[in-house]
């Protein structure tokens, strides 16, 4: 017979219960045990025991954890705060600096967070998974091309034939006019021609109207929230009518349901859906296989491989395509949508979409100027806490124990760094909506983000910085013995300056990559602008002929225009240079070159001032010329390129070029090759020039755009007012439409200048905070050595003798950054500007300019303490001894 | 009169407290109440309830002798204070004020 309670149980009473009540249950437990086994035996008192036990299981007889106890413990904490403002404010010039540069590195990490969030919040709507998008890729004109979009056809075909297919969508956006019944109307962008599944396959929330039916009749409109009320005030839009005008037609549209605002996290970009059958009037040849294209979008039944479907997809489009599209060898692809936004660069999309590397390469940034503002702390305080050893050395001789000191520097190191967490995040709320646009070139809401969870997580990573940077200081500290540090023997502990050498070194490298990174980017996208687009932007304005009558009539217009003073030329052409899209494929042959047979190439429809107003150079032959009537048709201008690829250098000219262009019907020119052009980036610079074929239109399918040659100088507001003026007299109902050639290039090369602007900001802040840094480790270097200064000093040693050897101890520091990171940077620069056809010459003398940039911070930022030291008075530091 | 607030068990230990006189330690008290009241009453929620009252200070508590009973533990004996007495007296008068008041047809029925 086993007397006496359970072991265990005892054991785990006396490791939960309070201190306080212990003995007093633990008696009391006991004697109800003892009677209990005289009572009813002790099998039973045994098993009552357990019960007993675990009943004592409330909050009021717990133990509280340690931490907890010590927490409660407010004088201690009040203490240490109180120590830590007044090391602050003593020390208020180093706080301040560690303070700010702690500050800026919080702010960079949130920002390009949020910035990497959102981009990565897009099109993640409820099974979005099961979404996906069909592009095609295929042979167009000869060259491979990836279009973000699908012929008409294909959806149905594919539906009938893949049952995995649960519902699909076309969408067809159309510019237009829309009006109420009045004069007044508005041009509209996004006016969607869509099928009735639309709300299957994107679950948009419906307001008014029912959605099943809304689309289902010809010439009913569904409306966005911010469309009805743009239209419709707060009235009820259901039921209303609205005109759709294009240049021939008009087409009246009711107003059947109101949908909510398509998100800003989505790549589609809608502002009316209209329904798909009202194309039989507003464009009754729509059902084709090659224009227009449109985008196609299916929800897969769940479950089902994309990747088969994708397959399947292809053998459907192969054996029931029409022959013709098929001879350019066509794939579709099914992306899933919600990675569209980020990956997908294809031609025809929605918008320019980001890319994936870009997003993340910002994110990783936002990690490494965090990470050198963490050095920077770091180092500052280990230099701070050296000057602060008696202090230390008091507080052990007095009796403090190591966990007591290492609370103190964690409570400093806490403090630091919610102050700056607070600090940065007053200054986001500041600053953040100026700010963003125009960094990211996108409104981005921020209260999207500051959630619960964004602020869990804030905590968490105050906690996490807290621990990164008093771990080392604190460890350095409470390693002092405290007979050394009264009596000022730190050497052994100051000696092992080689971490914060490393720690600074890996600062410089950082900067040093950021700051030779930016300066590729900006010396990339200065070239793209300025150098060799080989045609001149500056002072060139196109005017957007829209209407049909204003095509027929553009001479007139023309001729108008160049009566005002300021404008030196005018010329009409069919497409504006710098567009990546518009320029028209017309068939072409030689007879020269029979075995070349028929092929396309890209064309340029002009009149004979279009090379002038552009300032195109020939390089052989002549220009047209309105006094030989036969250059009128017979005649076309190439681009060397087109020459060279022909096998034709100065010799191109005279030799014949049958070309082929529509104007509503086949027409054939057999011209002649009157010249050569000197190459010019038509397209973008990211591409490289292409055969280009430039001939006379005056036919009114192609006469799209006026371009004006301006004289330089002169109030821009003044001649667009004049221009606008003319304009008027030929059409007082529509606004102009006007072109600056300069802005539009600058558009083109739009994401180059968002991540110039992104990273040159950053790379100033993380040049700023490695400045910081430098100041640390000379403040440190400076105390260590002052007494070896001193007697240098004694012995006659300069004042530039003095600062050369402190300048010399971060010297060798950069020359060792150099020499780790120009070689990354090299490695990367090259693979970048692969990227691009022309790219600039990123040489030697960048790496020396980045080199020094970092010297000069690092001279600055060194300054002030290297003077210091070098004036000093010996006496005063040598006496001590 | 928020200070003399009493629970109903807290009433009960407090009153057991003062019947017991000098023998009022944790089982003997935990005894009495199972008698009078007919039902277990768990060490865990007596002590709690002791402690809180001292806290409160309507008892006062001190160490009495160590017993072999206890393994060797003490006993701690609980003694009500002046306040204690006070808190039970306002308790015992608001509930015979709530009597007197019923009115006699309610106890009849």
């Amino acid at each position: 017979m086993n007397h006496s309670p359970p072991k265990w149980t005892i054991k785990f009473l006396r490791w939960f219960c309070r201190p306080v009540f212990l003995e007093e249950v633990e008696g009391d437990l006991t004697e109800i045990f003892r009677s209990r086994v005289r009572e009813r035996g002790s099998d039973h008192a045994r098993r009552t025991f357990i019960f007993d036990v675990l009943k004592f299981l409330r909050w009021t007889m717990l133990r509280k954890p340690d931490f907890a106890v010590y927490s409660l413990n407010r004088g201690l904490w009040l203490y240490n705060m109180k120590i830590a403002f007044r090391v602050f404010r003593r020390n208020l010039l180093h706080s301040t600096i560690n303070l700010f540069g702690l500050t800026m590195g919080i702010l960079s990490f949130i920002v390009l967070t949020i910035y990497y969030l959102n981009e990565n919040s897009f099109d993640r709507f409820p099974d979005s998974d099961q979404i996906y998008r069909i592009a095609t890729s295929l042979e167009d004109d000869g060259y491979y091309t990836e279009s973000a979009q699908s012929p008409v056809p294909i959806l149905p075909m594919l539906v009938q034939d893949l049952p995995q297919i649960r519902s699909s969508v076309r969408l067809l956006p159309l510019t237009g006019y829309l009006k109420k019944a009045g004069p007044l109307r508005f041009r509209e962008e996004q006016l969607v021609f869509t099928d009735e599944t639309f709300f299957e396959v994107f679950q948009i929330s419906v307001l008014k109207g029912n959605m099943e039916e809304a689309l289902t009749q010809p010439f009913t409109m569904v409306l966005t929230e911010e469309k009805a009320a743009q239209y419709f005030g707060d009235g009820n839009a259901i039921g209303e009518m609205l005109i759709f005008e294009d240049e021939d037609n008009q087409f009246e549209f009711t107003v059947t349901a109101v949908v909510s605002n398509f998100s800003h996290h989505s790549h589609l970009n809608v502002d009316f859906l209209v329904s798909f059958q009202s194309l039989n009037q507003v464009m009754p040849w729509h059902n084709n296989w090659f224009y227009p294209t449109l985008h196609s979008y299916v929800r897969l039944v769940p479950d089902h491989d994309a990747g088969e479907v994708e397959i399947a997809a292809n053998r459907v489009l192969q054996n029931y395509a029409e022959e013709k599209y098929l001879e350019k060898s066509p794939e579709l692809v099914f992306q899933p949508v919600h990675t569209l936004h980020l990956s997908s660069d294809r031609q025809g999309e929605w918008e320019p979409n980001s890319t994936q590397i870009n997003v993340q390469y910002f994110f990783v940034l936002g990690l490494i100027i965090l990470g050198i503002a963490m050095i920077n702390y770091i180092n500052l305080s280990t230099a701070n806490s050296i000057q602060r050893s008696k202090e230390i050395g008091m507080k052990k001789a007095m009796g403090s124990s190591r966990p007591q000191l290492i609370r103190q520097f964690f409570s400093e190191s806490f403090l630091m760094v919610s102050g700056s967490a607070i600090i940065s995040l007053v200054l986001l709320l500041l600053f953040w909506s100026p700010f963003s646009t125009q960094l990211f070139g996108r409104q981005i809401s921020l209260y999207e983000f500051l959630t619960l969870r964004f602020l869990t997580y804030g905590l968490s990573v105050i906690f996490l910085l807290t621990l990164a940077a008093g771990f080392y200081p604190t460890l350095l500290v409470s390693r002092f013995r405290t007979l050394d540090v009264l009596r000022n023997r730190l050497s052994g502990y100051q000696g092992k300056g080689i971490q914060r050498k490393i720690l600074v070194t890996i600062q410089f490298s950082i900067s040093m990559v950021l700051i030779l990174a930016t300066l590729l980017l900006v010396e990339q996208y200065q070239y793209l602008l300025r150098k060799g687009l080989g045609f001149q932007k500056e002072y060139r304005v196109a005017i957007k002929l829209v209407e049909e009558e204003d095509k027929k009539n553009y001479k007139a217009l023309k001729d108008a225009l160049k009566q005002l003073s300021f404008v030196d030329n005018v010329a009409v052409s069919n497409t504006i240079l710098g567009s990546e899209t518009g320029f028209y494929g017309f068939e072409i042959s030689l007879p020269d070159k029979p075995e070349l047979g028929t092929f396309e190439w890209y064309t340029l429809g002009v009149d004979e001032d279009y090379l002038d107003t552009y300032g195109l150079e020939l390089t052989a032959g002549r220009d047209f010329s309105r006094s030989l009537a036969t250059d009128q048709h017979e005649a076309v201008i190439i681009n060397e390129t087109a020459a060279r690829y022909l096998g034709w250098k100065g010799d191109a000219v005279g030799k014949g070029l049958n070309l082929t262009i529509y104007t509503g019907k086949r027409e054939t020119r057999n011209a002649k090759i009157i010249g050569v052009v000197r190459d010019f980036h038509y397209q973008s610079l990211y591409e490289s020039v292409k055969p280009l074929v430039i001939y006379i239109n005056k036919h009114h399918y192609y006469t799209d755009n006026l371009n004006l040659k301006l004289q330089p100088g002169g109030s821009v507001r003044d001649r667009i007012n004049r221009i606008e003026k003319i304009y008027g007299q030929f059409n007082p109902d529509k606004p102009i439409e006007l072109v600056f050639m300069e802005e539009r290039i600058a558009h083109t090369y739009h994401r180059e200048l968002l991540n110039t602007r992104i990273l040159s900001i950053f790379t100033i802040l993380s040049i700023f905070i490695a400045g910081l840094g430098v100041f640390g480790l000379i403040t440190f270097s400076t105390h260590k050595r002052i007494k070896e200064i001193g007697i240098r000093k004694v012995l006659g040693a300069s004042f530039l003798q003095i600062s050369g050897i402190f300048t010399k101890e971060y010297l060798y520091l950069i020359v060792v950054a150099c020499v780790i990171s120009w070689p990354v940077v090299h490695w990367f620069s090259t693979k970048w500007l692969q990227n691009f056809a022309y790219s600039v010459d990123f040489g030697i003398l960048n790496y020396l300019a980045g080199f020094s940039v970092v010297l000069i911070i690092g001279l600055i930022s060194s300054l002030h303490r290297i003077i210091w030291v070098a004036k000093m008075n010996p006496v005063d530091h040598l006496r001590n001894e | 009169m928020k200070r003399y607030q009493l629970g109903e068990f807290e009433e009960m230990v407090l009153l057991t407290v003062c019947v017991l006189q000098e023998e009022a330690y944790g089982v003997s008290i935990k005894e009495e109440l199972e008698d009078r009241l007919n039902r277990n009453v768990s060490v865990g929620a007596l002590q709690s309830a002791l402690r809180r009252m001292e806290d409160k200070g309507f008892l006062d508590s001190w160490e009495g002798e160590t017993t072999s009973q206890r393994g060797g533990r003490p006993r701690r004996y609980f003694k009500i204070t002046l306040f204690g007495v006070k808190a039970i007296e306002y308790t015992r008068e608001i509930r015979s004020g709530l009597w007197r008041d019923i009115p006699k047809a309610v106890l009849q029925s």
